[in-house]
């Protein structure tokens, strides 16, 4: 897998797009579930609690997820 | 790409501002600096929330507070009877086309509603196109930036570089790739215990398989274990048996119905005695196949070693409370909000010796308890007697009395956990010893009754009779193999998916990072010199140079100063005051924000410089003025200035007379009442003050009716060029109008002693005798010490009908362009014409 790196001419969102298109190219099942929650995460809280809590039911969303769909092979890096 | 200029913006019911039925309404040019001054709390910041509202859907601040404060719940004004807000934005694009209006509604449920009265088709999405860090920026991202540690500082930098998207999303895969937390949240221990618990019950039904598989067949059970085979072979023996021999024609042991088998034999020898030797054939097979396991005593002698070991390990500690004083301790210790390593931070005593290597021993102490636990979990997971000492607790033939089904569950529960002392286990072998006595208790009781039973019963019959009952256990076992087998693959499957995402969110993680590490620097070198030059523009000072060091494995970013009269690469944070710190901070910010094109074409500053030194904000404001924003650089963005500070407004005031510059003051009753733009909007605030009087609101009239007596005294001293103190502007607030007062009649009876004063008597005379005591002696004392609300509706619109005719004293017909008009005197000794 070659390196990511970000566009210095795109804005933060178009690289942001940028990283997830690669990502698709690294697990694409994975990239997929990762955008359906993605925004869920934001806007992130300071450190602590709500941060906690924040990550916990982001994973626990994933957790569901990732046992309702069966898995696909991952492709070779 | 289509850019805008902010042309306006109205709010109503948003955060300080209430403006019930009469929204706030600024408005800003686009080719002129615009600069907003409000004294605190009177709605200043809520004019910059309303925008981070309008752009980014939330405002940063609210969003940053815990759950408990409910945040959301403070977006609308809490006095607004509708409880609802309105934020009007006008959008004007640099190409000329029309102005974009945008509406936002937020009702008190916290519904966003967004619309354009203009017509566009997509407000919603040219709001999310001006999203950008460059755009806003708020005291709070500054003092980020100069004051804490160097993860925050990096973090606040990405801001300034107008990446702070980026460093918020690597912040947040970096909390998901947290392995610790990643295999709790995703439950990964908890599915690995799982998985070592049923393929235990796998491997002891494959054991329980072994002794019946033997006496059926007189052969070992498959190497490797084949269930397929041990179902044939076991067929086989019985159907090998002429008289059940039809029973397995077309059945194998795992469908044929064993109660029909034990019929046919029943029928071969009728008798009671055949149904009690087959209870008893059954209950020695149970009991045979709850027998000891050759590797047994190696098992309990290593789990013994690993009890032993840890109580060992758990003298040397101190309990549990300590361990959380430990941990606490380290947590700190390695966090960036200690940075003294030989300071306690609980107690703050001086140590010789660092702390941290000493919490840290103490931590290793605990680290061996844990180790230990594991080990003896784990042994315990695989431990074969331990399986067997489950089922003999359980098997009805052993019969375990209620304290001895208690005690297991208790010890099972401590040895899985690995919580167990030598105490523990010495009852667990116990319980064992007692219950393996039991079973060859009676196991010897069974086999006597079987033999009495053999001599009556007809040899062949009895040795049927025991194989139908071993290949029954077999099945049975076989049953119970299957549903473990079924189940490892469920969780097997489980946890392969859950780990794939692991190694997914963990390449992830490192991947952003690495990127964001290369992209921030590419942008700090690119701006390099630009900072560097504002720099020592806003300073002043060529003799301080700063540096900035990002660190390559993490978001921390160091401030350095690459000169420092003389000497060379020192920590900034150490040496540089607060104002030469702030000002780095908006030159890194103004050079990104010049190199940067998006559809926003204007950049909101509030509060940015509250903690310059004067000479500094001067400085800086003269470069924004000349240098940054339009039309001083026509490729400049328009830039929007919001400010407290009332020595910049006195700078404010006086460039507002220039085309390059649009200045505006705020002030009103916020959170209650209303707030006005006063520049644009006097002869408004004059109706709504007398709006509120005539309807008895004292409470409400009285900011506004301050406000209009400040704007038509400044109006009086600007426009007749009355000179005023130095500190003029910055005395306590609410002198404002008497500091205003003062100059004034010190002004006129300087001109007046001179004998040069423009003024005719009439008007002289109404200054020093009729509106300025009036003014003093019913408004201003009372004022200033707030007890304003004594006084009537009535007196107070004397005040503003006596401001009124105060300013008319400085004022003559002029019949310059033909028809009469009132015009301000040049100056207290002269007109402006010749009229």
């Amino acid at each position: 897998m070659d390196k990511f790196e970000f566009s210095p001419d795109l804005s933060p969102e178009g690289n942001l797009e940028l990283f997830l298109a690669h990502l698709d190219d690294v697990d694409k099942e994975m990239s997929e579930l990762l955008r359906q929650n993605f925004n869920s995460l934001f806007p992130l809280p300071e450190p602590g609690q709500r941060r906690n809590t924040r990550r916990q039911a982001f994973n626990s969303k994933i957790a569901l997820a990732l046992d309702t769909e069966a898995p696909t092979e991952e492709p070779s890096e | 790409m289509t850019r805008y200029y902010l042309s306006q913006l109205e709010i109503e019911g948003f955060r300080g501002i209430n403006n019930e039925g009469d929204p706030l309404s600024i408005h800003f040019k686009p080719d002129a600096v615009n600069s907003i001054f409000a004294p605190n709390a009177q709605g200043k910041s809520s004019i910059f929330e309303a925008l981070c509202y309008a752009i980014k859907g939330h405002i940063p601040k609210l969003s940053m507070l815990p759950e408990v404060d409910q945040a959301g719940d403070y977006y609308c004004n809490r006095f607004h009877s509708a409880g609802q807000a309105h934020i009007s934005i006008v959008l004007q694009p640099e190409d000329s086309s029309p102005n974009v209006v945008i509406l936002l509604v937020r009702d008190k449920y916290g519904n966003r509603k967004v619309s354009s009265p203009s017509g566009h088709p997509n407000p919603e999405e040219i709001l999310r196109s001006l999203d950008n860090d460059l755009c806003l920026l708020d005291q709070r991202t500054f003092l980020r930036f100069v004051e804490e540690s160097p993860l925050n500082r990096g973090r606040a930098f990405s801001a300034l570089l107008g990446i702070g998207r980026l460093s918020e999303v690597r912040q947040a895969l970096a909390m998901l790739a947290n392995t610790r937390t990643m295999n709790s949240d995703l439950g990964i221990a908890d599915l690995v215990n799982q998985l070592v618990a049923v393929r235990d019950r796998a491997k002891s039904a494959v054991a329980g398989i072994a002794q019946p598989f033997e006496k059926l067949t007189g052969m070992d059970s498959p190497d490797p274990f084949d269930p397929s085979k041990v179902v044939q072979e076991s067929t086989a023996s019985l159907k090998g048996i002429d008289l059940i021999q039809s029973h397995f024609m077309s059945d194998t042991i795992a469908t044929v119905d064993f109660d029909k088998v034990r019929e046919t034999v029943r029928s071969a020898e009728q008798s009671d005695k055949y149904d009690k030797l087959t209870e008893i054939v059954k209950a020695i097979a149970a009991l045979s196949a709850l027998a000891p396991n050759s590797g047994e005593k190696e098992e309990q002698e290593s789990i013994a070693l690993a009890v032993a070991a840890r109580e060992q390990a758990l003298a040397a500690t101190r309990g549990p409370l300590f361990k959380e004083l430990y941990e606490i301790l380290d947590q700190i210790l390695k966090s960036d909000e200690w940075d003294e390593a030989n300071k306690c931070p609980a107690c703050k005593s001086a140590l010789a010796e660092p702390l941290a290597p000493q919490i840290q021993k103490q931590l290793d102490e605990y680290s061996k308890v844990l180790a230990a636990s594991s080990e003896i979990s784990d042994l315990w997971a695989t431990a074969t007697w331990g399986a067997r000492l489950r089922r003999l607790v359980h098997a009805p033939q052993i019969g375990a009395d209620d304290p001895q089904v208690q005690l297991f569950a208790r010890l099972d529960t401590n040895f899985k956990s690995g919580e167990v002392s030598v105490e523990n286990l010495q009852l667990l072998l116990s319980l064992h010893s007692d219950l393996d006595n039991k079973r060859v208790g009676s196991l010897t009781a069974l086999e006597a009754q079987k033999l009495e039973l053999q001599k009556e019963l007809p040899p062949s019959l009895v040795a049927i009779t025991e194989k139908i009952t071993y290949a029954e256990e077999i099945r049975k076992e076989l049953a119970e193999l299957e549903a473990a087998f079924s189940e490892v693959a469920l969780l097997e499957k489980k946890l392969a998916h859950r780990q794939q995402w692991c190694r997914f969110i963990t390449y992830a993680s490192q991947a952003f990072g690495d990127a964001e590490v290369a992209l921030s620097t590419q942008k700090t070198i690119a701006i390099e010199s630009q900072y560097k030059d504002m720099y020592s523009t806003i300073t002043n000072n060529p003799d301080v140079v700063p540096k900035l060091q990002k660190s390559a494995e993490s978001e921390e970013l160091f401030l350095l100063l690459e000169k420092f009269y003389g000497l060379a690469n020192l920590r900034a944070t150490t040496l540089l005051a607060e104002s030469y710190r702030n000002a780095l901070a908006i030159s890194i910010f103004l050079s990104s924000a010049l190199n940067h094109v998006s559809p926003a074409r204007f950049v909101v500053l509030d509060d940015v410089t509250s903690s310059f030194d004067a000479g500094h904000q001067y400085a800086l404001m003269e470069l924004i003025r000349t240098k940054i924003a339009r039309p001083g650089n026509t490729n400049g963005p328009q830039v929007i200035i919001l400010s407290h500070d009332g020595l910049l407004e006195k700078y404010f005031d006086r460039l507002s007379s220039t085309t390059v510059w649009h200045h505006q003051r705020i002030q009103g009753l916020s959170p209650i009442g209303a707030v006005l733009a006063q520049a644009q909007q006097p002869n408004r605030l004059r109706q709504s003050a007398e709006t509120f009087l005539n309807a008895g609101k004292t409470l409400q009239a009285e900011p506004l009716i301050r406000q209009y007596l400040e704007f038509k005294l400044l109006e009086i001293i600007r426009k007749v060029d009355i000179p005023v103190p130095l500190d003029f502007s910055i005395r306590d607030d609410k002198q404002m109008v008497q500091n205003c007062i003062d100059a004034i009649g010190t002004a006129v009876g300087l001109q007046t002693k001179a004998g040069t004063i423009i003024l005719d008597s009439t008007q002289l005379a109404n200054v020093s005798s009729t509106h300025v005591p009036a003014l003093v002696s019913n408004w201003i004392s009372h004022y200033s010490t707030g007890v304003a609300s004594s006084l009537s509706p009535y007196t107070l619109r004397g005040v503003l009908d006596s401001v009124d005719k105060l300013a008319d004293c400085f004022k003559y017909d002029c019949s310059c362009s033909g028809s009469t008009h009132r015009r301000y005197y040049k100056d207290l000794s002269s007109k402006c014409c010749g009229c």
